[in-house]
Order: structure tokens, then C-alpha cells, then sequence
């Protein structure tokens, strides 16, 4: 039987999957952190033993594959009208939520995971992943982490293509009404600097490669299958504020998206760098500059890959849901 | 698409106590960000697949199995 560990809602990568899971007949079952905290879930968990049963299923002796997308529960924060106890309340209830959902992985160790929990972790820290990457060969931007205004203006006089900034992590979208509040890749040059706090946040600045084209390579057990996104441009510019994020360009009818061929140099570096992380999957990004050069930007082991799946005939959510059966039918034998 | 309503979503916070990047956040429609309206549509018809199948029984497996206790998740989408 294949689990799959994912979000309780909608998600792109694992219903595809599902799909194929089912034309091909194969059992599995789907399960979330969070069903793991309702009172009235159907877990039933033996720390003694360590036998997990999820809907009477014994996990431990049933699943021969996991699927990861994800499996970190939402601590509810109870409003209980002094922050600071209801901040303390929810650290400690995502504390056990933690211990729990961890219990649940570490029991599952013996399973072909796709991908394992600990190097999903891993990569998933875009910083260690960078510096991991030149060790492999791969160019990367020049990256720093910034904390005031002085050392934006000497990174600009150091060079004039200028920098860009992004999270170290993550905005999502914050909505409110009908609006979406987001960050995007965002130019910083001297023009942005009268603008700038003294001091701020530690932020990430990475030197600007302005893209010819990039590219989205989704990485499967060795295999690489690339997209390349060409834009118009690659910037997007509102008022004063100057993007670079092909984010932005997905809706622009001259945007294309083409299967593509990495060099071979290039997808080997790439090999070795999943190997490094452990990673059996992911979705890389690249930028390849006017030189011809490609640097390495990112993996994320979770990634979305339904859009290049489909714009590419790449078929993955099949070449996942059968990996998974294949593995899980071998598993133990 | 407007830029740096910082103010707007963040009252009361001073702009240095956020990185760099949260200075330069804009504010779209949701209709003209194709990633959310996909997934506003996708909310709509909820999850496909929010089932265990055990046993599999052809197309009775969607009808009789679902476990789904109605939180839908929309990380980080939502202003807590």
C-alpha cells in the first residue's frame, strides 16, 4: 500500500498522483498532520511497539511507499485575550504537534520515501542548499544576508548590475478582500536606497543575473525534465518598484514555455548536488544568462509540477504514481 | 498592481522590523493572479481525492470514503 502524506485540502502534486493511483488499481491510503490532531481522527498509535494504525490499517506492515508532500500540523492559537499566554499555548501545542507527527515519520523509517522528511528539511533552506551548490560546481549569484542600509550601498558600488531581494523562505499570499499581498523578486539599485530603513531584518540580497530564459528541471530518481520559460523582458516595473519574477510573466501572451534539454555537464553538477541533499526528488530552478551560463537558484522537494507536466507532456503525476507502486510492490521482497 | 502597501497590511509596524523584501510587497486582484484563482476555482470543487481506498471497489471508492472533516487548508493565505 503507498501512503501519502499531504495537505488535507487541494494540492496539485497529489491529486494527480491519487488519479494514477487509482487507474491503476493500487491501494493507498491518504493521510494529513492535521487529521493526526483531531479528537475524532482514526489513528491509533503504540509508542511500545511503534505500530501505527491510520482507518484500521497497520502503517508498519501495509506501506511499502510514501509519498512527502507534507506532514507538519497547524497548532491552533486560541485567542484567549492576553497574547502573550495564547502565543506560549500555541509554541507548546506545535511543540507536541511535532513530537507526534515525527513519532509517526520515524516509525515509517523503513518505507521508500519519495522524498525522505529529513532532506526535504534540508533543502529546503535555500541558503545551506546555495553554498552545498558551488561545492557541486554549479554557478550560484553572489548571496548575502543584509542588515542595514551601509551594506546595500556597498554591495551597489561593488556592482552596478545591482542586487535583487527576496524571503530566505517564504511569503505566501496574505488575502483580504478581494486582494492578495505578496512579495516578489525585487530590484534594489541605488535609486531604491533613500528608501531603505537604516537598520532591518537580516534579508537576503543576491547579485542581479539578468535571464535570457529559465528553467524549471524536475528531478525523479536520476531523471531530469526540463521546461524553459522565455519572457518578454524580464522585468515587471510599478511606479518606482522594479520585479524580477517570472511570476509575473506567467499571464503575458508572449511568455513561452518549451521542453528542454539541459546540458549534460549541467544536469550531472545538478546529480550530485541531489545527492549531496539526499534528495530523490525536487524541482530545481536555473537561470541561464546571456553568456549561456546557468546558475542555480533553488530546489524544492515539495514543488509544484503539474503546470510543466502538462505545458510539457511530461506526464509526472503517472511517472510518480508508478514509481510509487513499484517500489511499494518490492518493498521487503 | 500596487506597490509597497506596506502600511496598508502591516499597521502599526515599522518598516526596518521586516526583511527587505516585505517593503516591496504589492497588492494584486486575486482574478489577475492565475496561481490564486486557480486555486480559489479548485477550492470550489474542494479536494479531489480526500479518501483512503480501502478496499478498492472500482468508482465506489470516491462515494464511500471520504474522511474529510471539512478544514480546508489554505496555508499562509488567510491574515490570522
Amino acid at each position: 500500500m503507498v501512503l501519502i502524506l499531504s495537505y488535507d485540502g487541494y494540492e496539485q502534486g497529489t491529486e494527480g498522483v491519487i488519479d494514477w493511483l487509482l487507474y491503476h488499481g493500487h491501494p493507498f491510503v491518504r493521510a494529513s498532520a492535521n487529521a493526526l490532531l483531531r479528537p475524532g481522527s482514526d489513528w491509533k498509535i503504540n509508542i511500545h511497539d511503534g505500530r501505527i494504525e491510520f482507518k484500521g490499517v497497520n502503517l508498519n506492515k501495509e506501506v511499502g511507499a510514501i509519498f512527502y508532500r507534507r506532514f507538519e500540523a497547524d497548532a491552533p492559537y486560541y485567542d484567549i485575550g492576553e497574547p502573550r499566554v495564547s502565543r506560549q499555548l500555541q509554541r507548546e501545542l506545535q511543540g507536541e504537534a511535532e513530537r507526534l507527527t515525527t513519532f509517526v515519520s520515524d516509525s515509517l523509517a523503513d518505507k521508500f520515501w519519495l522524498p525522505t522528511i529529513a532532506a526535504s528539511n534540508r533543502a529546503a533552506n535555500k541558503l545551506s542548499t546555495l553554498t552545498l551548490a558551488r561545492t557541486c560546481g554549479l554557478a550560484v549569484p553572489q548571496s548575502y544576508i543584509c542588515r542595514s542600509r551601509s551594506e546595500v550601498v556597498n554591495l551597489l558600488d561593488e556592482n552596478s548590475n545591482g542586487w535583487i531581494t527576496k524571503p530566505i523562505n517564504y511569503c505566501g499570499y496574505y488575502s483580504r478582500e478581494n486582494f492578495a499581498y505578496t512579495t516578489f523578486t525585487s530590484r534594489l539599485g541605488h535609486e531604491n536606497v533613500a528608501e531603505l530603513p537604516e537598520r532591518f531584518h537580516p534579508s537576503l540580497l543576491q547579485e542581479c543575473v539578468t535571464p535570457v530564459y529559465e528553467v524549471r528541471a524536475f528531478y525523479l530518481m536520476g531523471e531530469f525534465f526540463s521546461e524553459a520559460t522565455q519572457t518578454q523582458g524580464s522585468t515587471t516595473s510599478v511606479n518606482d518598484t522594479v520585479f524580477m519574477d517570472v511570476k509575473l510573466k506567467t499571464a503575458e501572451a508572449e511568455t513561452r514555455y518549451l521542453p528542454y534539454q539541459l546540458p549534460i555537464e549541467v544536469e550531472n553538477k545538478l546529480t550530485q548536488l541531489m545527492q549531496k541533499l539526499d534528495l530523490n526528488t525536487g524541482s530545481i530552478d536555473l537561470i541561464v544568462n546571456e553568456t549561456g551560463e546557468y546558475y542555480f537558484l533553488e530546489v524544492n522537494p515539495g514543488g509544484q509540477f503539474s503546470a510543466p507536466s502538462e505545458r510539457s507532456n511530461f506526464h509526472l503525476e503517472k511517472r510518480i504514481a508508478e514509481l510509487l507502486i513499484k517500489k511499494d510492490t518490492s518493498h521487503g521482497k | 498592481m500596487e506597490n509597497k502597501p506596506f502600511n496598508d497590511l502591516f499597521q502599526g509596524l515599522d518598516n526596518g522590523e521586516l526583511p527587505l523584501s516585505y517593503l516591496f510587497i504589492a497588492r494584486l486582484n486575486r482574478e489577475s493572479l492565475p496561481e490564486l484563482a486557480k486555486r480559489d476555482r479548485q477550492k470550489a470543487y474542494a479536494s479531489r481525492h480526500n479518501c483512503s481506498n480501502l478496499p478498492i471497489i472500482g468508482s465506489d471508492i470516491l462515494r464511500n470514503s471520504v474522511w474529510w472533516d471539512g478544514d480546508f487548508c489554505e496555508e499562509q493565505d488567510e491574515i490570522s
